[in-house]
């Protein structure tokens, strides 16, 4: 006969009556081997790897302006002092002479001056010897053993003998008087702040770079 | 489980309810949350606030009609003048603040004023005390908002700097004539604000 078998197909008689309400198919075909699971997981760590590298890649380029002016616009790398105590660089060579602690206050011009209770003066001296032409003064910062940082000149009085409002660092010129062998500044700080470093430091002209004193005895 | 199935649109409504509350919710959370999130500082006043690297602490607000610059010259405004009192130092590092705004009810932001003494230098746990004076109009009294930036200018929605934020209320009745003195930031005893 020709055309489509008919459904449902016709009774056979002596079939069974699972056999003509459900005729017998062919049977499935066999599910396809699985994947070596090694060689998947594999695949995906790959994957991932590579996606890290290339976002990272990605933020390091399109963060490199960010990052410059973060690294050049703070103090970052110190220089150390050498076995003489003294931090050289860039033709300035600087020598902590001592921190020393003001207790019953000091005489200006006018009057005598005593630090509000709880806080304490204190007078750093620095030596400094400078060739570089170009740098004229540097910020000194005391950094305490809790880390808070406190910058010289700042709620200190003026006209204090023998001291002086900031750090002269450039060579005076030839009819000027040099630059005297030690400069004494004043810094106050609280009353529990004990000084461990003296940090010079300048954004515009130095800075990554700092000179790192330590604090002896 | 056995029983009626729930019928569907007992669930539909369920899970609008449920929807609904969750935004009510976190509109909720967020009206009284810092602001900028978790970087952001709610500051109660007469207490210290820290919003890195500034400690700050306002001890109140007062409005007059005239006040006197540093050279005992009266300043005139076309509203009033809104001085808040208040007391800061940094934590760690010596900084000058980024800025202090005050933010009337309709959400106008008004900077310190050009005229006379603004931010001062802040020290670590080196406490000063101050006055910062805004001029604002007369209809800006009521309840204001006190925000204070270490650094950057107070654009919340631009950039999420970390700044600290205070409820202050002047009264519009309360403008007293003057002239005040505006006082030099002083630099305080260990312990006081």
């Amino acid at each position: 006969m020709s055309g489509p078998a008919p459904y449902p197909p016709p009774y056979q008689p002596g079939q069974g009556r699972e056999d003509w309400m459900a005729p017998a198919r062919e049977p499935l075909p066999a599910a396809p081997p699985p994947l070596p699971q090694h060689r998947s997981r594999r695949a995906t760590v790959a994957l991932a790897v590579v996606g890290i590298l290339v976002l990272g890649a990605l933020g390091w380029r399109v963060s490199a302006e960010a990052r410059d002016t973060w690294w050049n616009g703070e103090s970052h790398v110190p220089v150390p002092v050498d076995a003489n105590g003294v931090a050289s660089h860039e033709g300035i060579s600087i020598e902590l002479v001592g921190v020393e602690r003001l207790d019953g206050g000091v005489n200006t011009y006018d009057e005598r001056w005593e630090p509000p209770a709880g806080t304490v003066l204190w007078q750093v001296g620095l030596a400094v010897e400078s060739t570089n032409t170009e740098i004229y003064s540097l910020d000194v910062l005391v950094q305490d053993t809790q880390g808070r940082r406190f910058e010289t000149g700042n709620d200190v009085p003026y006209g204090v003998d023998g001291v002086q409002d900031s750090l002269d660092v450039a060579q005076p010129e030839p009819d000027d008087e040099p630059l005297p062998d030690v400069q004494y500044l004043l810094v106050l700080m609280p009353e529990d702040a004990e000084p461990a470093t003296v940090r010079l430091e300048s954004s515009w002209s130095l800075s990554p770079d700092y000179f790192r004193l330590p604090v002896t005895e | 489980m056995t029983g009626r199935p729930v019928p569907r649109w007992a669930v539909t409504v369920t899970m609008l309810a449920v929807l609904v509350g969750a935004g009510l919710g976190v509109n909720a959370l967020d009206a009284n949350a810092p602001p900028n999130g978790p970087i952001g500082v709610r500051m109660t006043l007469g207490r210290d606030s820290v919003v890195h690297p500034l400690q700050v602490n306002v001890s109140g607000a007062r409005a007059y009609e005239t006040i006197l610059d540093e050279d005992e010259n009266p300043l005139e405004t076309v509203g009033v003048w809104v001085l808040v009192d208040l007391s800061y130092a940094t934590t760690d590092e010596p900084s000058l603040p980024g800025d202090f705004v005050l933010v009337d009810a309709r959400g106008r932001r008004y900077p310190t004023t050009g005229r006379a003494f603004g931010e001062w230098f802040a020290s670590p746990d080196l406490w000063h005390r101050g006055t910062l004076a805004f001029e604002v109009p007369l209809d800006a009294l009521g309840d204001l908002t006190f925000e204070a930036w270490p650094s950057g200018q107070g654009t919340a929605s631009d950039t999420p700097m970390p700044y600290a934020v205070l409820k202050l209320r002047v009264d519009p009745g309360a403008v007293e004539a003057g002239p005040a003195i505006l006082e030099e930031p002083e630099l305080l005893p260990a312990g006081e604000r």
